[in-house]
């Protein structure tokens, strides 16, 4: 081993508690920094991709956040509903490839249940253009059949078969339920990352049954029809709550967005979906800074704790420099030793801590997905992470300048002379 | 015979001070020489050891170090003189702790490409070392301990094999058997300059105890130089 090298891996290994420790600080300062900036990554990467495919989003006039929140990530209500006839003369135009209409406001147990048709398990696409898939049954066919999501079965303890009654509004414990009217579960979906997974389906159909003795959000007194009687009435919707609407060309994305935002019947609004999660990430990015600029803080007291040790240890190591110059050492030489010795604890410290968060993300990976339904990728290896494991580096180079220094000029000043 | 240190008419002040703590007039060390220079504290020894070696450089005189002027180098060309032709040797802890004894031995060779061809010559280096520590009595087991691991005789005699590794024209010794006792100090000084003698190195051997002196062809006094 060249002899410099040697020089500074045996004097750390002599001073390996201080060391260790120092080492310690910088690997979990960084794994802290690097844990955040990939979570956060991975979080946008996973919310941006809640939805994919899907050209434009229609409900009732409202704002472009507030539709995403409640049509996209069941969060919040509509102000209002669209008519079934609006609905179908949009659906009818010449550059619609496909539609699914949405209909929300009922619970089970607070996961919100969704009314759509056949068409979502088809056409409904999420994270890089993947579709629906069962794991266990299939679509609903009759007028009260429910498909899970993943977490709802979960996490209640569902099975295939049994039966369900819902809630008239959204709260967990609701008063009014539609206990009339049990519903049958027949599918159970796959795990999707997104609010799918916390999502009860029934039918448009299931939703109009259960409300056809309904008025204003209660019982019609007096009025009681069984689920029998409710199949053999009419059950085509008067209102849904949003629209999933596929184009046949993404040309037509913009006129048709603003014809329906000119729409003479109703006042609607159409959303394009990318743009709008940009817009609703950008809203939470205040917090997702704030994480990194504390992690950012974390990893400066980590690097300023490495210089502290360095600098109470010179004093315990001015023999050592003074023999060094005795046998030719020049102070250069010392100052190379201590700027060595800096950047390379920091260098060994990222690498530590990248395999600490690495080691982490393994053993959290599982628990994510099954307790959060939130899909982490293990590999925090990317372009990002290393340039700031550079700035890191340059960082703990610049601040390695102090102890150097000081250890230089001493070098200078002492020469052979030993002063303890 | 050339001239291993040769010092005129020197003073050396330190900065911002009025008053001179170092003047020698005239001092000429031939090479080969062995002398011993009494050195009381608070004589100015430290401070002529630094001149003597390059650490620091004086204000007025010479100081001819074989032949060349300190004065005309720079503080790294300095630096480079004293890796390639002093071997120095300190009152006690000589050894860097966290390197084994080899390892301490090869020191100078490591900054000097002259010792490190030196070293070599005969034989290959790590042998030249391990004759050099037989020869001082430092037996094989003990040179892959560490400077810890072995007693302050066994690691000043260790000091003496990296002050000679690479035969450098002068070796000067500050002290090096104040922490030894009675015998072990006889011993340590004959053993040194049995090893001098044999490369034919100058040596200067600095110390406060007068009744060293005996053991070299020449005795000075600091504070005589004057």
């Amino acid at each position: 081993m060249n002899m410099f090298y040697k020089l500074i891996s045996k004097s750390l290994w002599n001073r390996r508690t201080s060391v260790i420790l120092t080492l310690l600080s910088i690997a979990l300062s960084i794994s802290l920094l690097a844990g955040v900036e990939h979570l956060r990554r991975e979080a946008k990467d996973s919310f941006t991709k809640t939805i994919s495919g899907t050209d434009l989003i229609i409900g009732a006039r409202s704002g472009q956040v507030n539709l995403l929140l409640y049509s996209v990530f069941r969060i919040g209500n509509a102000t209002n509903n669209i008519s079934w006839e609006s609905y179908k003369d949009i659906a009818s135009g010449k550059n619609i490839k496909w539609t699914i209409p949405i209909s929300l406001g009922d619970s089970h147990k607070g996961f919100r249940v969704m009314g759509t048709t056949q068409d979502y398990f088809e056409h409904y696409r999420y994270g890089n253009k993947m579709a629906l898939s069962f794991k266990q049954g299939k679509q609903f066919q009759h007028v009260y059949d429910a498909v899970l999501g993943h977490q709802v079965a979960k996490e209640l303890g569902y099975e295939i078969g049994q039966k369900i009654v819902l809630s008239h509004g959204l709260g967990k414990v609701s008063f009014s339920k539609h206990d009339d009217k049990p519903f049958e579960i027949v599918g159970i979906l796959e795990p999707t990352g997104t609010p799918i997974d916390r999502t009860i389906h029934i039918s448009l159909a299931g939703i109009e049954a259960i409300h056809i003795d309904w008025q204003h959000g209660a019982k019609i007194p007096g009025l009681s029809i069984s689920a029998e009687d409710a199949l053999k009435q009419d059950l085509t919707p008067k209102a849904i709550t949003a629209v999933f609407v596929g184009l046949k060309s993404k040309v037509a994305t913009f006129s048709l967005q603003r014809k329906i935002n000119n729409y003479r019947q109703e006042p609607l609004i159409a959303i394009i979906p990318g743009i709008a999660l940009v817009q609703l990430w950008q809203i939470l990015s205040v917090i997702e800074n704030l994480l990194l600029v504390i992690s950012a803080f974390v990893v400066l007291t980590g690097l300023t704790g490495m210089i502290t040790t360095l600098l109470a240890g010179l004093n315990e190591r001015r023999r050592e420099m003074a023999i060094l110059r005795s046998v030719g050492a020049k102070p250069f030489y010392i100052f190379l030793l201590l700027m060595t010795e800096s950047v390379l604890l920091t260098v060994i410290g990222c690498l530590l801590g990248i395999a600490i968060m690495f080691f982490i993300l393994t053993i959290l990976k599982p628990i994510l997905i099954t307790q959060y339904g939130l899909f982490i990728g293990i590999n925090p290896i990317n372009s990002y992470i290393l340039i700031i494991i550079a700035l890191v580096i340059a960082l703990s180079a610049i601040l390695g300048l102090i102890p150097s220094l000081i250890a230089f000029r001493r070098s200078l000043k002492d020469g052979l002379s030993i002063r303890n | 015979m050339t001239t291993a240190v040769e010092i005129n008419s020197l003073s050396f002040q330190w900065k911002h001070t009025d008053n001179w703590s170092l003047s020698v007039n005239e001092l000429n060390i031939e090479v080969g020489n062995k002398v011993f220079l009494y050195g009381p504290s608070g004589s100015g020894k430290t401070t002529l050891l630094d001149l003597l070696t390059g650490i620091h450089t004086h204000n007025k005189g010479s100081i001819q170090i074989l032949g060349k002027e300190l004065n005309t180098l720079s503080a790294t060309q300095r630096d480079q003189f004293r890796a390639d032709h002093i071997g120095f040797i300190f009152q006690q802890f000589n050894l860097l702790p966290y390197l084994n004894v080899i390892d301490n031995v090869l020191l100078p060779c490591h900054f000097s490409k002259i010792r490190y061809q030196n070293a070599k010559q005969d034989s290959p280096l790590l042998e030249t070392a391990r004759e050099l520590l037989s020869s001082l009595g430092i037996d094989t087991e003990l040179h892959n301990k560490t400077a810890t691991q072995i007693s302050v005789g066994q690691q000043q005699r260790v000091a003496i094999a990296r002050s000679l590794m690479g035969n450098p024209e002068i070796i000067i010794a500050d002290e090096p058997t104040s922490s030894l006792d009675m015998d072990a100090r006889n011993a340590f000084i004959k053993l040194l300059l049995d090893e001098v003698e044999k490369t034919n190195s100058t040596i200067i051997f600095v110390s406060h105890d007068t009744s060293l002196a005996s053991f070299f062809d020449r005795s000075l006094s600091i504070n005589e130089l004057a």
